[in-house]
């Protein structure tokens, strides 16, 4: 190489090609009529050339940006981020779940630098679904041949089938069945027969296509290296065909596939089958499983109880059992009584059980009873019931529906839904090997709930957290939790003993020091009910009862009468841990005190004078001067009371609107008096002032004067522009200040907020 | 404490404990010894220092993440790129500073660190088109049109996932 050639730029060769080119033009170029066909197809060249020129270029350009500093394995790290998934989930992905799985392939098609590096790493493209369509133009032996190229020769890859969307799409009388040109049974079996020995995962789900024969032959081809597979067969000719096969019924003509029924194999460790029944009964085939799972069989056509516990048995290296709407047939109990006494069913390595189920038939629990499962402290155990009462949804949670009383204590995860959106009940505790073992239960029914809490008690005494959601609006919300008077009619707080107040039957959890209780209770509705005439004897003669007006101040509620006597109401949790609530009737007026203690609600009484006081004309509830006795929840450290809007405002408005509604109402009845002092909490969403409600660093009403506009001051703050969307905040009502005030808070919920269904009927959670 | 040196000869007094989450000066540390001497980061400027010991601070006392803390992903239905409330507020910085400090847990070894860079970007990646991903980039399209039609037609297959 010369000095010269040494020196030169690219940008001097590049000036030199223009001025060679403007040099060229300028002498004026003439072409002979026999060398014209010569002269294009060189300039084609040169623009060729050109092209090749500019796209190093802007190659070079790309690499002067920020980004083109990362080293290549980092980028490669970002772009195996980009992937949403991996192969070790199991159950695998379901065909809705798979749904956008290949986007992450952008970044290959972004520039040359990034595809250098995607291309480079073939585990990147060892993770492939196939989709329907999936080239449904071109020749699909050609594309799945240049995949394979991707991921280079021997190297291990998971292949995941989602072909039930085509098929419907096709068939919409289910009728017949067409292939899109990959998912066509002979192009799988080239190409798995191509690449047998790397096939490490396959994963199938797809209706139409199992019920074809051809399809079948797929899962005859031998795959001697897979680890895993997934089979999830949607459809009903499928599944006729699988049991007819099985059973000896008129259609069985083939037999299974042998990736189902051949010999032993020591190379699969996950299996999962979906919609196919008679699987386990291949016993011994697959000897090395770690990971099982079974999903929706049919009940009728399930393995016999013993013989399911035999199955398991011959499983000793499971690790990861998963039964979903499957199992084993309920055991009847009439039938070998020598089985029933036989030895329980222990799997040494097991770790994680998961159960979902729909109804006590197909509960878990006779098959938990019959699995030694002692002496596992780290086993997970995730039990899920869901759609457990089908349209009956005043059904709350029942004994049956719980596992072995012995068994709560292992159980990490319990789950009891309705419909599967609306949680009755869930258990969660943890599993951290050295950590103390807690436990946060959260109840979301009347129904049966004190049953279920006090044998959740003394079944779980690790249990710290209760979470309580009262989930029907009612005006005797309050009344249901503390025992307050809710109206005239209900003023009978005679409580009898064997009743007892949702606070006793807490206080059944000896370790109890988070209680969060959370119901559908319009706080002013209480108000208004707290200026009903049931609480005239509090106040002093001379009242009218008609007119009354709450006040606000320094946090507290205050209900004034015309006549200027007053009840104040604050709302607090003592230092003591006991939950009061606190009726003043004014100035030289008679203080009443409701106390929550272990022997319930108590009625504490005494003029703030010190004369003794007037009897109530509320009945024979309990009074004393002061509370007495044990407290409840003696190591009682957080008590948060969430009140949620009604189903009545809910309807009408978004969950900031209710929030702003309800603190508008009770300013809006306290148009006399003054709001101030109330705190707005850590988020520091709203300040109430006087004639409206302002978020806090705006100036602009969003509240009673302006309410209809929600908060749409324009604020750009994260926080406000969560709360304009809605459904984020809720108003929070937070007695925690010891000196008795009460806090206005606006806070998030952190959780699904109602919904109302087609019918009116409101969803809580 | 210990004493930093940036590229730009700024000096940085830390705790031991802090700077010991970059398993890079935990190392040089070891092998140095007690000593007042200053350890030089020549691949560090100061501004991105500065951040960095802002998180070495806070997650001061965490456990370090082992080697192959990624490697269970068995009780996930989904791999997951979520970042923590704070680590979110401390990564949000301009383009630049981002994958500055990306390049500096790498030269560190802050794993943490990096991940929580890596997953920041591949969040700002996740579900965009080429295009999209070229604009927040300021990357240009340098394939000639016959590599883009070539390209397109090969990733067919992957269109209805």
């Amino acid at each position: 190489m010369s000095a010269n050639d040494r020196d030169t730029t690219v940008t001097e060769l590049l000036a030199a090609v223009q001025l060679k080119l403007e040099s060229e033009d300028q002498q004026g170029i003439r072409y002979g009529p026999g060398n014209r066909d010569d002269v294009r197809a060189e300039i084609l060249q040169q623009i060729q050339t050109g092209k090749q020129i500019m796209s190093r270029l802007w190659t070079r350009y790309n690499a002067a940006q920020p980004i083109s500093q990362l080293p290549v394995e980092t980028l490669l790290h970002i772009f195996s981020l980009t992937q949403p998934y991996d192969h070790d989930i199991f159950p695998p992905l379901t065909e809705s779940e798979l749904k956008g799985m290949n986007a992450w392939i952008a970044v290959a098609q972004v520039c040359h630098h990034w595809r250098t590096i995607a291309l480079g790493d073939r585990r990147l493209w060892s993770n492939i679904v196939l989709g329907p369509t999936i080239m449904s133009t071109g020749d699909p032996d050609l594309a799945l041949g240049a995949l394979v190229e991707r991921m280079g020769p021997h190297v291990p890859f998971h292949l995941h089938l989602a072909l039930q969307a085509h098929a419907r799409s096709i068939h919409p009388r289910g009728k017949g069945h067409v292939y899109s040109s990959i998912t066509h049974p002979q192009v799988l079996l080239r190409f798995l027969g191509a690449n047998s020995a790397c096939v490490r995962s396959l994963h199938v789900s797809g209706a139409a296509y199992m019920g074809s024969n051809a399809l079948w032959k797929v899962l005859d081809q031998a795959l001697p290296a897979l680890e895993s597979l997934h089979l999830s067969l949607a459809h009903e000719d499928s599944l006729q065909h699988f049991s007819q096969a099985h059973t000896g019924g008129p259609s069985a003509t083939r037999p299974l596939p042998r990736i189902l029924q051949g010999a032993p194999s020591n190379t699969l460790k996950k299996l999962s089958l979906q919609q196919i029944t008679h699987w386990p009964e291949n016993k011994g085939t697959f000897a090395g499983l770690t990971h099982l799972a079974l999903m929706d069989q049919y009940p009728r056509e399930r393995l016999h109880f013993v013989d399911f516990l035999h199955l398991l048995q011959r499983l000793p290296l499971l690790e990861v059992l998963g039964l979903f709407f499957a199992g084993p047939q309920r055991y009847d109990g009439n039938s070998d009584d020598n089985e029933q006494r036989r030895p329980k069913t222990s799997l040494a390595r097991l770790r994680k059980l998961e159960f979902e189920w729909t109804d006590g038939q197909d509960s878990p629990c006779q098959l938990l009873e019959h699995m030694d499962l002692n002496n596992k402290p780290s086993l997970e155990i995730v039990l899920s019931s869901k759609s457990l009462y089908g349209g009956d949804r005043s059904r709350g949670v029942t004994q049956r529906t719980l596992p072995p009383p012995e068994l709560l204590q292992t159980v990490t995860c319990l789950l009891i839904q309705n419909d599967g959106t609306k949680e009755f009940l869930k258990l969660t505790t943890s599993t951290l090997p050295n950590a103390p073992k807690k436990g946060v239960l959260e109840i979301n029914t009347s129904m049966g709930r004190d049953t279920v809490l006090s044998s959740m008690a003394k079944n779980l005494p690790n249990v710290h957290d209760v979470r309580v959601y009262i989930p029907t609006p009612s005006r005797r919300s309050a009344s249901s939790l503390f025992d307050l008077p809710s109206s005239r009619s209900s003023w009978s707080p005679a409580k009898s003993q064997d009743q007892h107040t949702l606070v006793d039957t807490l206080d059944l959890f000896p370790k109890l020091t988070h209680v969060r209780l959370e119901y559908a209770f319009d706080y002013s509705a209480l108000v208004s009910l707290l200026a009903l005439p049931v609480y005239e004897d509090h106040i002093q003669a001379g009242s009218t009862g008609r007119s009354r007006h709450v006040h606000f101040q320094d946090g507290a509620v205050t209900i004034s009468s015309s006549s200027n006597t007053m009840i104040n109401i604050s709302s607090t949790v003592s230092t003591n841990s006991m939950m009061q609530v606190h009726f003043n009737s004014g100035p030289g007026g008679t203080n009443t005190m409701y106390s929550i203690t272990g022997g319930g609600v108590v009625r504490s009484r005494s003029s703030r004078d010190g004369l003794p006081s007037r009897s109530a004309r509320g009945g024979p509830m309990q009074e004393q001067e002061n509370s007495s006795g044990r407290l409840p929840w003696p190591n009682l450290k957080v008590l948060t009371v969430h009140e949620l809007p009604t189903l009545k405002q809910h309807r009408k408005d978004s969950v900031t609107q209710h929030a702003v509604r309800i603190v508008s109402s009770l300013y809006d009845s306290s148009r006399k008096g003054t709001v101030s002092g109330c705190e707005t909490g850590d988020l520091e969403e709203y300040a109430i002032s006087r004639d409206s409600i302002t978020a806090q660093s705006d100036s602009r009403p969003v509240g009673a004067s302006g309410r209809e506009n929600g908060n749409r001051n324009g604020s750009d703050r994260p926080s406000a522009k969560r709360a304009q969307e809605g459904g984020m905040y809720v108003l929070v009502i937070v007695p925690r200040k010891p000196d008795g005030s009460l806090r206005v808070n606006m806070k998030p919920l952190g959780r699904v907020l109602p919904k109302v269904d087609g019918e009116g009927r409101q969803e809580w959670f | 404490m210990v004493l930093l040196v940036t590229s730009d000869n700024e000096q940085f007094n830390a705790d031991k404990d802090v700077v010991e989450r970059s398993v890079l000066i935990k190392n040089m540390l070891e092998d140095v010894g007690e000593s007042d001497q200053p350890i030089p980061l020549p691949n560090v400027s100061s501004s991105v220092l500065k951040k960095v010991l802002e998180y070495c601070e806070h997650h001061r006392g965490e456990p370090l993440p082992s080697a192959d803390a990624d490697q269970s992903q068995d009780e996930t239905r989904k791999r997951t790129t979520d970042i923590s409330e704070w680590d979110q507020k401390f990564i949000t910085v301009d383009q630049e500073m981002l994958f500055e400090i990306i390049l500096a847990a790498n030269y560190l070894d802050i794993k943490s660190l990096l991940d929580v860079g890596c997953k920041t970007v591949a969040n700002m990646i996740k579900g965009k088109t080429p295009e999209e991903i070229r604009k927040l980039f300021n990357i240009v399209n340098d394939f000639t049109p016959e590599e883009e039609a070539q390209i397109k037609k090969e990733n067919e297959w992957a269109e209805d996932r």
